[in-house]
This record gives structure tokens, sequence and C-alpha cells, in this order.
């Protein structure tokens, strides 16, 4: 009972991590209406930068964290000014977007590979802070990540729906000549968007640098744990990138129980093969989105 | 000498991979990054084919075209039903479950330690071993696989397909079966990949898994647009410098060997960020 109590918790803290990830993307990939997978490259910088001020500055994790954050969303605004912005202004077709930004991601995780080599970096210098509740045991910064990710839930939820920026990024989703028409201006908020999203994934990178530790291919994975939170939630959701998020963490962790680990990664590509052949919609998704062949 | 043989042959066997993957990308449209689960469904078929069911290479390697393009078929029929978006995600999943199927089914592949002694490929009793003498092999395979896409090309059949890059809606209304003609460009690059898949489990008389991971799909894409798409001979260009790139930074004595595949990484990149701004339909591609 206290082993699947405690795996529960695990789950949940997991799906947590990876809900932020697939908010995030949902968030960039709701206003884009693209792949743009160079948020994995930033995810990777992130991380890494931060485990530079924690650990060889030796600035408090709060403010490390801070910082970082500021260097994430202007790291996100170079990459799509300097490059994914040049390439939509080219050519409108999703393959050529998919295809560049994944080439942004590769070539920054590559210069970090080069760079710090292949190990895995943690921010925290000594023992991590275990709070114990009852026969339930979770580190701190899990706790941090459930608490950062419901926050970011009602967040993304309030911005998207009710500020101007999130009214716009809508507007040019749903329909981008016609906002181009009123007059608003379609590349500089899906860049602003873009940002914003990205900030949201460095998040998670600095949470998990604090946690459990950076390497160079980690953002490689979380784009694609993004990718499949935001698939199985159902494209154009926000509640379905959470949902699917925390799902994706309750099918990592949960099996354990009864399979090898080895088959987790397994189980979780079989069902999102499953949930395309047989529901490409998603759980939550929007029904409308592009349903012609 | 021993060493440049072995990077002809390499560069034959990717030739078959980027060619046949060029039928879905190129004259297609159909852009499916999962040709190196195909590639790996074909090696291992092969490679137990001829290990435990002690078949002759060439008995297996047809063998292992048929199951292959069969495999096709589970991605290929719910697959082109949705749309373009989701099928390179569709295809995407395809790819991480082979691999993981690969390298967690200990009993039939035996996990990540892969395949060993695989029997060399014998022809009317000579075995060939030797390293000449398989590219002997590799260049006729792989002269022929390149033969069957040109004539795959100028066929009726290859218009069609092309046509069905460029509108699908007009290639309906002639009464074409587009889904159909999309199935078979897959099985046929499908059963193409597995040729290649072939040749490397006799090659190395050993096979893992780690040879048909995400990462040699992504290199038969950048292969493929640096060349050229919807072209022969781009195919073959741009599988030779990216396949013989690599091994020419073992010549820079600066460089450690531990930055050797960063470094590989960061030019592939490079490469791909090039192209995709600027010259997206590749060095010999035609421009539309």
């Amino acid at each position: 009972m206290d082993l699947i109590l405690n795996l529960l918790v695990d789950g949940i803290c997991t799906g947590a991590r990876y809900a932020i990830l697939g908010m995030g993307f949902a968030l960039i990939f709701n206003t884009q209406r693209m792949f743009d997978l160079s948020f994995g490259g930033v995810y990777t910088w992130t991380g890494f930068f931060f485990w530079i001020l924690a650990t060889s500055l030796g600035i408090p994790l709060v403010f490390a964290a801070i910082i970082a954050l500021l260097f994430c969303f202007a790291l996100s605004f170079g990459v799509q000014k300097l490059y994914v912005s040049q390439l939509r202004k080219k050519s409108d077709k999703s393959v050529s977007i998919m295809l560049g930004s994944m080439a942004v991601m590769m070539m920054m995780e590559a210069v970090t590979a080069m760079i710090w080599g292949g190990e895995i970096r943690v921010a925290r210098m000594g023992a991590a802070g275990i709070i114990k509740l009852g026969s339930i045991q979770i580190s701190d910064i899990k706790l941090y990540t459930v608490i950062c990710a419901l926050a970011l839930f009602v967040a993304t939820q309030y911005v998207f729906m009710r500020t101007p920026l999130g009214i716009k990024s809508r507007a040019i989703a749903s329909n981008p000549r016609l906002s181009v028409v009123v007059g608003l201006d379609a590349e500089k908020n899906i860049i602003l968007t873009t940002c914003v999203g990205c900030a949201m994934i460095g998040l998670g990178a600095i949470l998990v640098c604090a946690d459990t530790g950076v390497y160079p291919s980690i953002g490689f994975q979380s784009m694609l744990i993004a990718f499949m939170a935001v698939i199985l939630g159902g494209i154009g959701s926000f509640e379905g990138a959470f949902y699917g998020g925390m799902l994706i963490g309750l099918i990592r962790t949960l099996p354990v129980l009864r399979l090898p680990t080895l088959w987790q990664e397994l189980i979780l590509f079989a069902i999102l093969f499953c949930i395309i052949a047989f529901k490409p919609n998603g759980l939550l998704g929007i029904k409308d989105w592009k349903s012609e062949v | 000498m021993d060493y440049l043989l072995h990077i002809i042959i390499m560069i034959l066997i990717n030739i078959v991979l980027v060619v046949s993957f060029n039928i879905l990308l190129g004259y297609t449209g159909i852009f499916a990054l999962c040709h190196a689960a195909f590639y790996g469904i074909g090696a291992y078929t092969t490679a137990l084919l001829m290990k435990q069911a002690g078949l002759g290479f060439f008995s297996a390697m047809f063998c292992a075209m048929a199951l292959t393009a069969l495999c096709s078929l589970v991605i290929a029929i719910p697959g082109l039903r949705i749309h373009w978006d989701y099928m390179v995600i569709f295809a995407f999943s395809f790819q991480m479950v082979v691999y993981h199927l690969i390298l967690n089914w200990m009993d039939l592949t035996r996990g990540p330690q892969g395949i060993a002694g695989i029997p060399a490929a014998t022809i009317f009793g000579y075995e060939l071993i030797s390293k000449p003498s398989f590219l002997a092999l590799c260049l006729v395979l792989c002269g022929i696989v390149v033969y069957m896409v040109w004539r795959f090309e100028n066929s009726f059949f290859g218009l069609v397909l092309k046509g069905i890059k460029d509108d699908q809606i007009a290639i309906k209304s002639i009464g074409k079966d587009v889904t159909l003609h999309k199935i078979v460009a897959f099985a046929v690059a499908a059963g193409l990949a597995a040729v290649a898949g072939a040749l490397i489990s006799v090659y190395i008389c050993y096979i893992s898994p780690g040879y048909f991971d995400l990462h040699m799909s992504v290199f038969i894409v950048i292969a493929l647009i640096f060349g050229g798409l919807g072209s022969i001979p781009g195919a073959i260009l741009g599988t030779l410098v990216l396949t013989a790139l690599p091994e020419l930074l073992r010549f820079i004595p600066q460089l450690p060997s531990t930055m050797l595949g960063g470094t590989r990484d960061l030019i592939y990149a490079c490469i791909l960020l090039f192209f995709m701004l600027f010259r997206p339909q590749g060095i010999m591609g035609k421009s539309n």
C-alpha cells in the first residue's frame, strides 16, 4: 500500500513536470499552429545556464532561477527573431518550420555536449530537502513543481482567455489573414507568445536542474514529452495539455508495479500511436482543427 | 585501404536508404520520420532468418522485404486518413515503438546486446567475407535499387505520386485512388529500406538497436534535403557527402575523440539550418 501511495505521489510530481512542458508547448503551438521545436534547445541551455549560476557562481537558487528565466526569455526571443521568424517569412509549410526548428535544437544540444560533455549536472549542492507526510516521502523541489504547475495552469487560463495578449494570439491562431486585416501585428504577437511559452518551459528546466539534473539531450526528451502531452490532451486545448502531462507522468510511474522499468517508454509510445490512430483529436481536443484530408 | 572500403560500403548502404526514402518525401511528399524503423525491421528479420532458420542470404532478404512492406501498412493505412501534420508524429511514434520493441524484446532480439554471429552472405557456395567481394554485392544491389527507383519515378505510377505531392485534389478528380497510391508508395519504400537492412546485418555480422534509432531517421532526412528532394542524383550526392564528412573529422588531429559525436551533430544541424532557410529544395532539387 505504501509503495502504491508513494508511486502515485511520484507519478503526480512527474506529471506536474510534464504538465508544465505541455502547457508551454500548447501556448506556442496554439498560436503558431506550427511544430516549432526550437524550445528543446532553449530548455537545455536554460538548464545549463541555471546550473552555472548556481554552482560556479554560487548565486542562491531563487535568484539564479529568476536570472535564468530572464535569460530563457531573451534566448527564445533571439532564436525566434534570428531564425524561426525568418523561416516563417520564407515558407508557410509546416515541414520547413519543423525541420528548421529541429535543426536549431540539434545545434544547441550539440554545442552543449561539446563544451560540457554528456554528464548529468545538478544545480543543488548537498542533500535534497525531503518532506515526510506519514509514509510518503517527497523532495521539496518536487512539491514546488506541483505548485508551479497548478499556478501556471490557472495563470495561462487567465492570460489566454482574458488579457489582450491572449485574445490577440487566439485571434491569430483561428484566422491569421483576417487578424492581419483588422490591424494585428501577427508576427510580433506570435514571437511574444512563443517567448512566454518558452519561459514556461524554461521554468520546467530550472526545476529539473535543481532536482534530478540536466544533460545535453534532455531538451530533445522534453520536446518529445511536451509533444505527447499536447497530442494526448488534444491539440488546441490548454486543459488538455495539462491533463495530458499529468497522465504521461502517471503512465510512466505506475506500470513499475508490475512491469520492468524498460517497458515504460514502449507503453508510452504505443499509447501515443493508438491515440493518433483512433482518436486524432486527443482526449479534449477541438474537433475542427484541420480535419480535412 | 580496408577503411576506405568500409566507408564506400557504408555509403552504398545509406544510398539505398536515402533513395528509397526519396519515394516518400521526395515524390509523394509524405514526411514519415520512421525510415530507420523499416531499416531495423529488415535487418533484424534477415539476421534472425539467417541465424535461426538457416536461410540463405537472398531468400532471407526477400522475406525481410515482404515483412517490412507489411509492417509499413500498419502506419500507412491509419496514417493516411489523418492530416499531414499528424502523420509526422504518427510515423515518429512508430519509429519509437519499433526501436523500443527491438531494445526490450529480449527473447527475440537479445535487447541491447544485439545479435552477433550472423552468417556471411553466400552466393553459389562462395562466402562474401572479404571486403572487396562484399563491396561487389553492395554495388550490384545498390545499382538495382537505384535503377528500380528511377524506373518507378518515370513510370505512370510515379507520375501520379508526383501529382499527389503537387495537387492531391486534382489527382482525385481524374479518378485516381490517392490513398491506394500512397499505401503502395509506403510499401515500396519500406521494402527497399529492408534491402539496406539485409546488407548491414550480413556486413558486420552483428546488429544492435543503436543502428536503428531516431538519429538514423533524422540522418536520412538531412541527407535527402541536402542533396535535393525528388532527385536521385541529389539523394546519392547527399548521402555521399554526409556519410564521408564525419569520417573526415577523424583526420583532424586537434579534435579529441570525445568531441567527434558533438561536432558531427553540429555539422548536420548547421547544414539543415542553412538549407531550410536558403535552399529548401536542396543542391540538386527542382525549385517550385
